[in-house]
């Protein structure tokens, strides 16, 4: 068996800090390396959640563009909700395949959040509330450890 | 020929009296997302046979970068302060023939015994000068915010907005930029343009020269004060208060101290500046400045993402940043609109 993907990126990551950091004389490689460190490390653990972190994230947003068909007023946009919410996942577990429906979901995300910021109902300032908080959400699924704040 | 022989054969031509000129000391500083930044030792003979040494700093344009920025607008923001209260390098000769260089760039002299680092800035050993350095940072900007325009020359060579034009400018240039370099859709940022949009801050109260990237990081410093002023490449004229929110953005408290910078507190920030400039920072104005500040970062940010991801750029900075910063400016986006629970 090999190691797993995340344990050789930290084994360069100690490599990078312990064995060749000290090596570096040029500022600007010094810098590099310890760029790559964190990088790596941030890899690592993107590259293990990678596939759940989609999958999740495309799953809330297919069921929350089903709960909002009632509230949006636009019939275009209605039937692209309707579109979305129908097509399941993709067969692939491919992260690429998964990303690209994110991508897709995400535009409409876009699209529904400023029509519905167009709406004065309560089901409209319900629906506003819920996708901010989506939105909280998904910078909590891709939170790294190493990031700011 | 190698990079230091040319530069020795430039400096040839352009300093007068100077023979036999050679590079003894060549270095790339680290950072300097949008130009590279060398630091160059010269030595050479004068008329009289004299040995001559001299620093100089070059900022030539990279392959690519984290910013599409003009050469020539961030020289002529340095030959603008030049000798003024706003301490700056002097800005020596801009070069556009890419023949001398490889690329173009301009030259700069250099200002030694200085630190830049925000690290050093925020380590223990600075504690007893962080209060007179926050101070200072701040009344400096004052100085940029009440410098008069006319005659200067940042503005023979980019435009001077009106007072009522200067948020939607701005915020025009970087919706644009994220139209063109955003790898994935960015509900978050979109709707804080939105938000933006529907809720124009007041017309500026002076239209100012703004520094665009003002914060630590971006001077030269030692305990005893600040002695350059650094990074021009986002200068424009526009609305005082997109520099100070700019500064107070989270992804600079380095300390997480809730300071901007790690080195002072916001409210005071404001006192100096205020008292210095005899301009107000309104607060709908500046919370309209802080949504804009973290917009216009993400912008920055996404651009090295693509210049990244597009095998134009191959500066490790670049994915660094994307992955470090791309969500967390998210999150500093909702917390300035107030919508991180």
């Amino acid at each position: 068996m090999t190691p797993d993907v995340p344990t050789v990126l930290n084994g360069i990551v100690r490599a990078l800090m312990m064995d060749l950091g000290p090596e570096l004389q040029s500022p600007y490689a010094l810098l590099t390396a310890q760029l790559m460190s964190p990088l790596l490390m941030m890899v690592a653990q993107e590259f293990d959640r990678a596939a759940a972190r989609l999958a999740d994230e495309n799953e809330t947003l297919v069921q929350l563009f089903r709960d909002a068909a009632d509230v949006v007023a636009d019939s275009e946009l209605r039937a692209a909700l309707a579109d979305a919410a129908a097509s399941s996942q993709p067969s692939s577990l491919l992260v690429s395949a998964l990303r690209e429906r994110n991508h897709t979901l995400r535009a409409l995300l876009v699209r529904l959040h400023a029509h519905v910021e167009t709406l004065q109902s309560a089901a409209a300032r319900a629906l506003d509330a819920r996708i901010w908080a989506e939105l909280a959400a998904s910078t909590q699924r891709r939170h790294l450890d190493l990031a700011v704040g | 020929m190698s990079f230091e022989t040319a530069i020795a054969n430039y400096l040839g031509q352009r300093l007068p009296g100077a023979h036999d000129v050679r590079v003894t000391r060549l270095y790339r500083i680290p950072g300097g997302a949008s130009r590279e930044t060398w630091s160059v030792d010269a030595a050479w003979r004068d008329d009289r046979g004299t040995e001559q040494t001299r620093g100089f700093i070059i900022r030539r344009d990279p392959p690519s970068s984290l910013l599409d920025s003009d050469r020539r607008i961030e020289f002529a923001f340095y030959r603008s302060f030049a000798n003024t209260s706003v301490p700056v390098p002097k800005p020596l000769w801009l070069e556009t023939d890419p023949a001398l260089l490889e690329r173009p760039f301009f030259v700069m002299e250099r200002i030694d015994g200085c630190d830049s680092q925000f690290q050093t800035l925020i380590s223990p050993l600075y504690a007893p000068h962080r209060p007179a350095l926050g101070r200072r940072m701040y009344e400096i900007l004052a100085d940029i915010h009440i410098t008069a325009l006319e005659g200067l020359p940042a503005a023979e060579v980019t435009e001077v907005p009106d007072a009522a034009s200067c948020w939607r400018r701005e915020l025009d240039h970087w919706e644009r930029i994220i139209d063109q370099n955003e790898l994935e859709p960015q509900p978050i940022a979109r709707a804080a343009i939105r938000w933006m949009r529907r809720n124009p801050p007041p017309p500026a109260q002076r239209v100012s020269v703004v520094h665009g990237d003002y914060r630590t990081g971006n001077f030269l410093y030692t305990p005893e004060g600040i002695f350059g002023i650094l990074d021009w490449e986002m200068a424009h004229f526009g609305d005082p208060i997109e520099d100070l929110a700019w500064s107070f953005m989270k992804a600079w408290q380095w300390a997480k101290d809730g300071k901007p910078g790690g080195v002072i507190d916001r409210e005071e920030a404001i006192r100096i500046w205020e008292a210095r400039s005899g301009l107000r920072a309104d607060a709908a104005a500046l919370h309209w400045w802080d949504v804009f500040a973290c917009v216009k970062a993400q912008g920055i940010w996404l651009t090295g993402a693509r210049e990244f991801a597009a095998g134009r750029a191959t500066d490790i900075l670049m994915a660094f940043t994307s992955y470090w910063l791309i969500n967390s400016q998210d999150k500093f986006t909702l917390e300035a609109m107030g919508r991180l629970p």
